[in-house]
């Protein structure tokens, strides 16, 4: 199917399913492909409804059809987000005894009102442009970030949310550090610690980034530099070829 | 055990650059991502402890960055004893991970060789800042036009607006997400500003007028071409450099393409 977006009167209704955290009603999907809240986002690519297991694969999805050529374009168009968090309801929207767990709204909508900090519109928090945005830039790597696809991690929250210098969400080299810390290759799957706030976990690793960002332009690091500066031997238990 | 380290230790003599040094510009138009020039970064007025030898081969990188949209773009400008002796804007460009022109946040760092060790930086320059100016280059208006779908009008004080029928059923996507009005409006309306202040010794010397000149000639390979004792500029050579930003204006923005991918999308349906 061809991505679309919603229209005015279509985020005024997704918006309004969206008013509570969970709903009893089912998304609603007609807004899909009904003209009167949907237009045609004019981007290149097919997408097929379908349930993913992870986030992960619900940005390799996005990215794979639109093709990165057109994900900046896609990045660009607030309209669009709403309409693929409905598109993958069945992924971002889980149904759990009965009920549709929705969350905040910037889960699903992109809004612009700062004056309401839960609508605040922090674009990385979106469910799926959090999972194309991540896809885009980091490729494999991103699965550190990446949880379930109704999921926003610790690892993403800290990292993306920009609490540490401007650069340090969009930085490769550090991304690169982050996957050979804490993704466990073989059991594909973040290893046991990173999301806590002890020694050698995320928390920790962005207190470091705050104080390196001081005195180096960390994309400029390659990411083995990037790991030199980490302190030992707590950044070391690890083995170094994972 | 947690570890704070103060941040105002300077141990690596890092520079602070004055936001008030640093000399940029940001420009939109509808339908387009923003461009900006960096007339100065600075760098040729602060004093630096660091070894001649390690800021001269220091890169000068830009950084523009927007929180709310998860927005960035990091630009690598080049060599601090390049981009210090450049005559003119020292860098222009297009914010093409941006759709607008609010809100963005600039870094400019200054970044040793060795090891990317910071030298010096200026951070959360804005666009409107003492250091930054921020500029609506063309306005839309909706007006009641009859049958005609646009018009270019201009405003004293201002300059150009392109206004918009009010009786167009899709207004408000007329310059910013139709491919064919785009391409038909706005390397025509370019044309016409540029055409009229080249003509005109007056306009061209108002803040709009030339800040409109400073903006096209980013798109070509050199300034505007300069008038006669009275001002007037030859025909010819206006017309040769407005079509020379006007290539430069329509490959950066592809607008051809644009229209050729809105008409095959209906057919792949």
């Amino acid at each position: 199917m061809k991505i679309r977006r919603l229209n005015s009167s279509g985020l005024v209704k997704f918006a309004e399913y969206l008013s509570n955290k969970t709903q009893e009603n089912a998304p609603p999907l007609t807004l899909l492909n009904d003209p009167a809240y949907s237009e045609d986002a004019q981007i290149d690519g097919d997408l097929e409804q379908q349930f993913f297991d992870s986030k992960f694969d619900l940005g390799i999805a996005v990215c794979s059809a639109v093709g990165t050529k057109n994900v900046p374009k896609l990045l660009r168009d607030d309209a669009v987000w709403p309409w693929l968090s409905l598109f993958f309801s069945e992924s971002t929207m889980p149904k759990k005894d009965g009920v549709w767990f929705l969350g905040d709204k910037s889960r699903h909508i992109l809004g612009a009102n700062k004056a309401a900090w839960k609508e605040y519109d922090h674009h990385h928090r979106h469910l799926v442009r959090g999972a194309v945005q991540a896809v885009f830039q980091f490729n494999d790597r991103a699965r550190v970030l990446l949880g379930k696809p109704d999921q926003h991690t610790k690892i993403e929250e800290q990292l993306l949310s920009r609490k540490v210098g401007t650069s340090f969400a969009y930085s490769e080299p550090l991304i690169e550090v982050v996957h050979r810390l804490y993704w466990d290759g073989p059991k594909a799957r973040v290893r046991k610690g990173a999301k806590g706030t002890g020694a050698g976990s995320v928390v920790r690793l962005v207190g470091l980034l705050r104080q390196i960002d001081v005195t180096y332009d960390l994309p400029s690091l390659s990411a083995d530099q990037l790991y030199q500066l980490l302190p030992a031997p707590e950044f070391r238990s690890i083995p170094e070829t994972l | 055990m947690r570890i704070n380290v103060k941040r105002q230790f300077n141990y690596t003599e890092r520079i602070k650059i004055p936001k008030k040094l640093v000399k940029l510009r940001v420009w939109h138009v509808d339908g387009a991502p923003p461009r900006i020039v960096v007339d100065d970064f600075g760098l040729n007025q602060i004093s630096v402890p660091h070894e001649a030898e390690e800021w001269l081969g220091a890169n000068v990188v830009l950084e523009a960055n927007r929180h709310t949209t998860s927005s960035f773009q990091r630009v690598e400008v080049g060599l601090v004893s390049d981009i210090a002796g450049r005559s003119g804007a020292q860098y222009s460009g297009t914010l093409e991970q941006f759709d607008s022109d609010e809100n963005i946040a600039f870094t400019i760092k200054v970044v040793s060789a060795r090891y990317g060790r910071l030298l010096a930086e200026a951070k959360n320059i804005r666009s409107g800042d003492d250091g930054a100016e921020k500029h609506e280059l063309l306005k839309v208006q909706e007006h009641d036009l009859g049958q005609e779908p646009w018009r270019l009008t201009w405003e004293d004080g201002f300059g150009p607006i392109i206004q918009v029928n009010k009786r167009l059923s899709d207004r408000d996507n007329f310059l910013t997400r139709d491919a064919f009005m785009q391409g038909a409006a706005l390397p025509t309306a370019l044309r016409m500003v540029l055409l009229r202040l080249l003509m005109d010794p007056v306009e061209r010397e108002t803040s709009w007028g030339s800040e409109w000149l400073r903006f096209a000639a980013t798109f070509a390979a050199g300034e505007a071409p300069e008038g006669d004792e009275d001002g007037r500029v030859d025909w010819i050579d206006a017309e040769r450099w407005v079509n020379e930003v006007l290539t430069g204006f329509c490959d950066r923005f592809s607008y051809t393409d644009r229209i050729n991918d809105a008409v095959a999308a209906p057919l792949e349906d």
